[in-house]
C-alpha cells in the first residue's frame, strides 16, 4: 500500500507542478477536486492495490492533459516579450551610472521601481547590489589596485619601524601602513570578481522575473 | 499521406468531442444534481466520449465561472463532504437550445450519411 500511496502523491505533486502558470484559485481548486475524486474511488475500494491504483491513474490521464484542459501552458512557466521600459531599466541600473555618473543608474533605479513586472523583493534586490551599478566595484577596484600599487613599491625599502612595532618587527622591511598586512592577494581577488558579478547576476535575475508570467485573468 | 489524412480526421473528431462535452455534462444534469466523481465516471462510461478523466474537472469550473451550472458542498455517509453540480436557470436554457440545434443537425448528417448516391441532391 506503501507504493499505492506513493504514486498517488507524485501524481499530484506533477499536477501541481504542470499548474503553476494558472491562478492560484482555479489550481487549488482543480488540485482539490482530482484529489476527492482520488478519495472517492479509494472509498469504493478501486485502489486496493497497486494495479488498481495504476488503472486510476491512467483514467484520470496524463497531468499535463489535465493541465492543459485547464488552460496551462505547455511548460510549467509561460513567458512572455519583455518590455522596453524593463530592458532600459536592467541596462541602466548595470552601466548607467559608468555613462553618466550616478544619474544614469538613478534614472534606472527609478524605471525598476515604476515597473509592474517586478515584485517588491526583485526590486530592492535591484537597488542594493549594487547602488550606481558597475560604477561602485569598478571604482572600488581601481582604489585597490592603484594601493597595490603604492604597497609592492615599498616591499622591501627600509622603511624605520615605528616605536610601536619596534620591539619585533624592526629588522623587517613593511608595508604595514600601505594595506599589504592586509588579507592575501588571491582573496581579495576572489572577492573583487565576486563583487563585479554580482550586478550581472542581478541583472539576468531581473530579467528573468520580468518574462515571467503573470497570473492569467480566471 | 493516408496517414496524414487519417491524423486530420482524428485531431478533427477530436474538437468535435471537445465541443460536445459540456453539453454532455449539462445534459446529465438536467433531472439531477450529480458530485464531480459521480459524473465523472458517468462521462467516462459513455464509448468515445472522454480520453482522460481528470480533464473533466477544469471543464466543470469554466461552466461554473460561465454561470451555467452552480455548486453546493453536502455531507456524505462515505466520507468527506462532496461537491454537488447542478444547472442554473441559464444552463438549462443553453441546453435547451444547443438540444434543439443537434436535433436539426443531426437528422440533416444521419441523411447525408445513410443516402444512396443517386438520391443526393445535385451539386
Amino acid at each position: 500500500m506503501d507504493d499505492a500511496d506513493r504514486m498517488i502523491r507524485d501524481y499530484l505533486r506533477r499536477l501541481r507542478v504542470t499548474c503553476r502558470s494558472l491562478p492560484r484559485t482555479s489550481r487549488d481548486e482543480l488540485i482539490a477536486e482530482v484529489t476527492a475524486h482520488i478519495e472517492e474511488a479509494r472509498a469504493a475500494g478501486e485502489a486496493a492495490d497497486e494495479v488498481g491504483v495504476r488503472n486510476l491513474l491512467a483514467r484520470l490521464g496524463e497531468p499535463d492533459d489535465v493541465a492543459a484542459a485547464a488552460g496551462a501552458g505547455p511548460a510549467d512557466v509561460r513567458y512572455r516579450r519583455v518590455g522596453g521600459m524593463e530592458i532600459a531599466a536592467v541596462i541602466l541600473l548595470l552601466i548607467g551610472g559608468i555613462v553618466v555618473p550616478f544619474a544614469g543608474w538613478i534614472v534606472g533605479a527609478v524605471l525598476l521601481w515604476a515597473s509592474p513586472r517586478w515584485r517588491w523583493g526583485d526590486k530592492l534586490i535591484g537597488t542594493l547590489v549594487w547602488p550606481g551599478g558597475l560604477l561602485a566595484p569598478i571604482t572600488l577596484i581601481g582604489l585597490a589596485s592603484l594601493t597595490a600599487v603604492h604597497g609592492t613599491s615599498c616591499v622591501g625599502s627600509p622603511v624605520p619601524a615605528t616605536a610601536a612595532g619596534a620591539s619585533h618587527i624592526s629588522a623587517t622591511p613593511s608595508c604595514t601602513a600601505t594595506g599589504s598586512a592586509g588579507p592575501p592577494g588571491w582573496a581579495i581577488a576572489v572577492l573583487a570578481a565576486l563583487v563585479v558579478l554580482a550586478p550581472f547576476c542581478v541583472a539576468a535575475w531581473l530579467v528573468h522575473r520580468a518574462r515571467r508570467a503573470q497570473p492569467l485573468p480566471a | 499521406m493516408q496517414n496524414m489524412v487519417a491524423g486530420i480526421a482524428v485531431e478533427q473528431i477530436a474538437q468535435m468531442r471537445r465541443g460536445l462535452l459540456p453539453y454532455c455534462v449539462l445534459a446529465l444534469l438536467r433531472d439531477a444534481q450529480r458530485y464531480g466523481f459521480e459524473l465523472v465516471r458517468t462521462l467516462g462510461g459513455i464509448d468515445g466520449m472522454v480520453t482522460g478523466e481528470g480533464t473533466i474537472y477544469p471543464l466543470l469550473a469554466r461552466l461554473r465561472r460561465q454561470g451555467l451550472v452552480e455548486t453546493t458542498w453536502q455531507e456524505s455517509t462515505a466520507g468527506p463532504p462532496r461537491r454537488y453540480y447542478r444547472l442554473t436557470p441559464a444552463g438549462r436554457h443553453a441546453l435547451g437550445e444547443f438540444t434543439a440545434e443537434w436535433n436539426r443537425l443531426r437528422g440533416s448528417v444521419d441523411r447525408l450519411m445513410a443516402a444512396p448516391r443517386e438520391e443526393l441532391p445535385d451539386g
